[in-house]
C-alpha cells in the first residue's frame, strides 16, 4: 500500500478519519497538529483536567510547581497516537498556544517494531504546556526531539516519559533554546531487559532566561543501556538548573549508565547548577556521571584569531563546537539546520 | 609462590567490647538547661561559655531534624547521656594513666614507638581527655596543644575569639547547636606566626560509656606561614543503646599557612556520626582533609572548606565503607569566594553486605571566584548485590572564568582482576581484599604509615567473610 501523506488536525477538523469521534472533550482550536502518514490520532475523551493527567503514573509533580500551576489551568487537550509499521517515519507535532494556561496531554504508541522521527516544536506565542506519555513495544525505535523555542516574554512546562519495552530504544532530544522560562522534565523508564534510553539535551540562555532541566532514566530490567548528553551555553544573567538522575533497580543486573553535562560559561553574570545524580542498587553494573564548567578558552580564541577570524566569529565557531556533539546527532535535516540557524542568530 | 598471610588477624571485637571503666561523673539521659549548667559547673566554665552553651540549648530545642540524608528516625536524643567524666584526671605521662584506661588504648594499637616519637599523645577517654604530652621544644616554640577544656581556662581570649564564631556559628545547623550546648573535652591547638611542626599531633577517641554521647570540639588555629598536621582517630565499643557523636573541628588557616587534618572514625555500628568539620582558609593558605569512615551506623559527615582568600587551596581525600546496617554518607564541601582559588575532591567508597554509601558534596562558586578551578571524583565500588552506592554531587556555579570538572564512577570488582589472582593462587577471599586495597590505596597513600595499616586493617577485618 502507498502512504497517503495527510495532515491530521487536533482541532476536530480531521473527524472523519478512522478513530477520530465526534464526541471529542472541549478542544482549544488550533492547539496543534500533526502531520504524517498512517498513524492514528485520537482524542481521549476520559481526560478533562489536568489533574487527571497529573494524577497517571509518574506524571506527579505537576501541582508541584506553583510557577506553572498559577499561569496554567484547564482547559486540557488529550489525543492518543499510535505509531504502526506502516507510519513513515517522520513525524511533526506542532504545538501553537492559543488562548493562555492550555495544557495539551499526548499519549503515544509505538507498536512492535515501528520506527519513528518525531519532531515537537513549541512555537506558543502564550505559555504552553506538554504532557507526553510515550509507550514503546517491544524492537521499536523511536526518536523524539523537542525544540521549545517559545516567544522570549513567555515559556513552556514540559513533562515527557517514556517507556521502553524489550530490545525498544528511545531517544530523546531536549532542545531548551528560547523563552523566558523553560522547564522541562524527561524521564525513560527502561521496564524491559536489553531496552535502551538515550537523553540528549542542549540548552541556551541569554538576558534573564531561566532553563530547568530535569533528566531520568530508571533501569527496571536486566542489560538496559543509558546515555545522557546535556551541553548548555549561557550568556547575560541567565541561569540554568540542570539535574539528572541514574537509577539502578535491585533485580536489574549488567546495566550500563552515563551522564555528563557541560555548561559554556559566556559571561560573569550567567549561573548553572548542576546535580547530576546516580542511585545503584545492583553490583553488577558500570555507571559513571561527569559534569564541567568552563568559560571560552582564551588560547582557542586567540589561536583562531591568529588564523584570521575576528572576535565574533572566533567565538560563534567554539560555541558551535560546544554544542556540536549533539547538534550532529540530531535526527531530522530540517531540524538540524533550524537548531543551527537559532545559534547564529542568537547572540548570547 | 605461598601469598603471604596476614600477620595480625584481626578482630572485630577489639574494637566493639566496652571495658569496665568506671566513670566519676555521669549525667542523667537526656538534655534539658539543668544539665548544660551542670557540664559547665563541672568544668568551672566563665560565663560567656555559659550563656553560650544556653542560647545554643535554646535554638536546638526549636530546631526541627534534617529532612534529607540518611534516616535519623531511631535516634532518640532523650536516652543519651549527654557528659560522662572518667575517673583519671588528666595526667602529664603516659604511666600516670589508670591501668585499664590505658589498656583500652594498648588494644586499640596505640604504637609504642608513637608514644615516644610523635609530638604528643592526647587520648580522650569518654569525654575528658586524660592523656596529654607536647615535646618540649613545640612548647618552647609557642606552639599550644591541649586538652580543648584546658584551653577555655587557659586561653581564653583566643578561645572567645575563634570558638563558634564565624567559622561553625552556634547556629549553624542543628547538631552543631546540640555540639554548643554540651561539648565536652576534644583539642586545641595554635601554632603561632611561621612556626612548622614537622611531626604530626595527634589523640586518639574512644566513646566507652553505655549510651555515651561524645561532643569533643577541635579547634586549630594556624597563623601566617605556620605549618601543623593533626590526625585524629576514633574507635568506640559497640552497644545495643544507639550513641550519637556530634562533633566539631573548626580550623582557621591564616595566611600563607597550611593544615593538614587527618581522621580515621571508626565508631561503633550502632552510632550515630553526625559530624562537622569546617575550615576557613586566607590568602594562599591551604588545608587538606584526608578522611576514613568504616564504622558508625549512620555517618553524616561533610568536611567543608571555605576559600576566602585569593589563591586558597583546598585538597579532600575520603574514603567510606558500609557493611551490613550501616549508611555512610559523607563527603565534601568547597566554597570558592575569593579569585584564583583552587580545591580538588576525591572521595572512594565500597558498600559490601547490603551497606549503603552516598557521596553527598557540595562546590560553590561564588561570582568574586574568577580564576578558580575544581575537581571533584568519586568512585564507588559494590561487593555484592545487596549493596547500595548513591551519588548526590551539587554544583553551583556563579563566575565564568572558572574550570570545574566532576565526575564520578560506579562499578564492581573487575572479573579479569579477580580471575587472574586467583589463577595466582590466591583465594576468591585474598583476591577480593587484594582488589579493595588497590582501590583505596591512593587515600591510603597519604596516610602516616601506622594509620595506613590501621585503615588496611580494619577494611580487612570488616571485609571479612563477605564473600560466598
Amino acid at each position: 500500500m502507498k502512504p497517503k501523506k495527510n495532515t491530521l488536525r487536533a482541532d476536530g477538523a480531521n473527524a472523519g478519519l478512522p478513530g477520530a469521534k465526534r464526541s471529542a472533550p472541549p478542544l482549544v482550536a488550533d492547539l496543534f497538529s500533526v502531520s504524517s502518514t498512517n498513524c492514528e490520532l485520537k482524542p481521549l475523551p476520559e481526560v478533562s483536567t489536568v489533574a487527571a493527567a497529573a494524577a497517571r503514573p509518574g506524571m506527579a509533580g505537576l501541582e508541584a510547581q506553583p510557577m506553572f500551576s498559577q499561569r496554567l489551568a484547564p482547559p486540557i487537550a488529550a489525543y492518543a497516537l499510535r505509531i504502526t509499521r506502516e507510519t513513515l517515519p517522520a513525524i511533526d507535532l506542532d504545538i501553537r498556544q492559543v488562548k493562555a494556561g492550555g495544557l495539551i496531554y499526548l499519549e503515544i504508541t509505538a507498536e512492535t517494531g515501528s520506527t519513528a522521527n518525531i519532531w515537537e516544536k513549541i512555537t506558543a506565542a502564550g505559555w504552553a504546556a506538554v504532557i507526553v506519555n510515550l509507550r514503546l513495544e517491544s524492537q521499536c525505535r523511536i526518536t523524539y526531539a523537542a525544540s521549545q523555542t517559545a516567544a522570549p516574554e513567555a515559556g513552556s512546562w514540559a513533562l515527557r516519559q517514556a517507556n521502553v519495552a524489550a530490545g525498544a530504544e528511545m531517544t530523546w532530544f531536549d532542545l531548551a533554546l528560547q523563552g523566558s522560562l523553560t522547564a522541562s522534565e524527561i524521564t525513560t523508564y527502561l521496564t524491559g531487559e536489553r531496552a535502551r534510553g538515550a537523553i540528549y539535551g542542549i540548552f541556551s540562555g541569554s538576558g534573564d532566561e531561566v532553563r530547568h532541566l530535569n533528566h531520568r532514566v530508571e533501569h527496571l530490567a536486566s542489560r538496559t543501556e543509558s546515555n545522557l548528553l546535556t551541553r548548555g551555553v549561557l550568556g547575560g544573567r541567565s541561569r540554568a538548573d540542570y539535574r539528572s538522575l541514574i537509577r539502578i533497580a535491585p533485580d536489574a543486573p549488567g546495566c550500563r549508565g552515563q551522564e555528563r553535562e557541560d555548561t559554556l560559561l559566556l559571561s560573569p553574570q550567567a549561573r548553572i547548577e548542576s546535580l547530576p545524580e546516580l542511585e545503584i542498587r545492583h553490583h553488577d553494573v558500570a555507571c559513571s556521571h561527569a559534569v564541567t564548567a568552563t568559560r571560552l578558552d582564551p588560547e582557542r580564541l586567540f589561536y583562531l584569531q591568529s588564523r584570521g577570524l575576528d572576535a565574533s566569529a572566533a567565538r560563534e565557531l567554539l560555541v558551535r563546537g560546544h554544542i556540536f556533539a549533539i547538534l550532529d546527532a540530531l535526527p531530522r535535516p530540517g531540524l538540524r539546520r533550524s537548531v543551527s540557524e537559532f545559534f547564529l542568530s542568537r547572540s548570547h | 609462590m605461598k601469598p603471604a598471610t596476614p600477620i595480625t588477624t584481626p578482630s572485630r571485637v577489639l574494637y566493639d567490647e566496652p571495658d569496665d571503666g568506671r566513670p566519676r561523673f555521669c549525667a542523667a539521659p537526656g538534655l534539658s538547661a539543668s544539665v548544660v549548667r551542670r557540664i559547665s559547673a563541672q568544668k568551672n566554665e566563665p560565663d560567656w561559655m555559659l550563656n553560650k552553651r544556653l542560647r545554643a540549648l535554646e535554638l536546638f530545642v526549636k530546631t526541627p531534624l534534617p529532612n534529607w540524608g540518611p534516616d535519623l528516625s531511631k535516634l532518640n536524643l532523650d536516652e543519651i547521656v549527654y557528659f560522662v567524666q572518667p575517673e583519671a584526671a588528666e595526667s602529664k605521662s603516659w604511666a600516670e594513666v589508670p591501668a585499664d584506661i590505658r589498656r583500652t588504648f594498648d588494644r586499640l594499637g596505640i604504637p609504642e614507638a608513637e608514644k615516644k616519637v610523635l609530638a604528643g599523645v592526647g587520648a580522650q577517654y569518654d569525654s575528658e581527655v586524660v592523656y596529654h604530652n607536647i615535646q618540649a621544644d613545640l612548647a618552647r616554640r609557642g606552639v599550644i596543644f591541649c586538652n580543648f577544656d584546658t584551653a577555655v581556662r587557659e586561653h581564653a581570649e583566643i578561645v572567645k575569639k575563634y570558638f563558634m564564631t564565624q567559622c561553625v556559628p552556634v547556629n549553624d545547623h542543628k547538631f552543631a547547636m546540640l555540639h554548643a550546648a554540651v561539648w565536652s573535652g576534644g583539642t586545641f591547638i595554635y601554632v603561632p606566626k611561621d612556626v612548622r611542626v614537622e611531626l604530626p599531633l595527634q589523640a586518639y577517641f574512644r566513646l566507652n560509656a553505655r549510651q555515651g554521647g561524645q561532643f569533643e570540639h577541635t579547634l586549630i588555629i594556624a597563623y601566617e606561614g605556620a605549618e601543623v598536621q593533626y590526625i585524629e582517630g576514633c574507635s568506640a565499643p559497640r552497644y545495643d543503646v544507639s550513641s550519637l557523636h556530634a562533633g566539631c573541628v573548626e580550623i582557621f588557616v591564616h595566611r600563607g599557612a597550611r593544615v593538614r587534618y587527618y581522621s580515621i572514625e571508626n565508631w561503633s555500628k550502632n552510632t550515630y556520626n553526625l559530624n562537622t568539620k569546617r575550615a576557613l582558609v586566607d590568602e594562599a593558605g591551604i588545608i587538606e582533609w584526608v578522611s576514613g569512615n568504616m564504622g558508625s551506623g549512620v555517618t553524616m559527615l561533610y568536611p567543608a572548606s571555605i576559600l576566602r582568600g585569593r589563591g586558597a587551596r583546598s585538597d579532600s581525600l575520603g574514603v567510606a565503607f558500609a557493611g551490613p546496617g550501616q549508611h555512610q554518607d559523607t563527603g565534601a564541601k568547597a566554597i570558592h569566594a575569593a579569585p584564583d582559588t583552587k580545591s580538588t575532591i576525591r572521595a572512594k567508597s565500597i558498600s559490601t553486605g547490603g551497606g549503603v554509601c552516598s557521596y553527598r558534596g557540595l562546590v560553590r562558586v561564588g561570582s568574586h571566584a574568577r580564576n578558580s578551578a575544581v575537581s571533584v571524583s568519586c568512585d564507588a565500588l559494590l561487593i555484592d548485590d545487596a549493596s547500595v552506592s548513591t551519588t548526590h554531587p551539587c554544583m553551583k556555579i556563579a563566575a565564568n572564568e572558572v574550570d570545574v570538572a566532576h565526575e564520578a564512577r560506579v562499578g564492581k570488582i573487575g572479573e579479569e582482576e579477580l580471575f587472574y589472582l586467583q589463577s595466582r593462587g590466591l583465594s576468591e577471599e585474598q583476591a577480593i581484599q587484594l582488589a579493595v586495597a588497590g582501590f583505596i590505596e591512593p587515600i591510603v597513600k597519604a596516610l602516616p604509615l601506622e594509620y595506613a595499616l590501621e585503615l588496611n586493617r580494619l577494611i580487612e577485618l570488616e571485609m571479612d567473610g563477605s564473600v560466598g
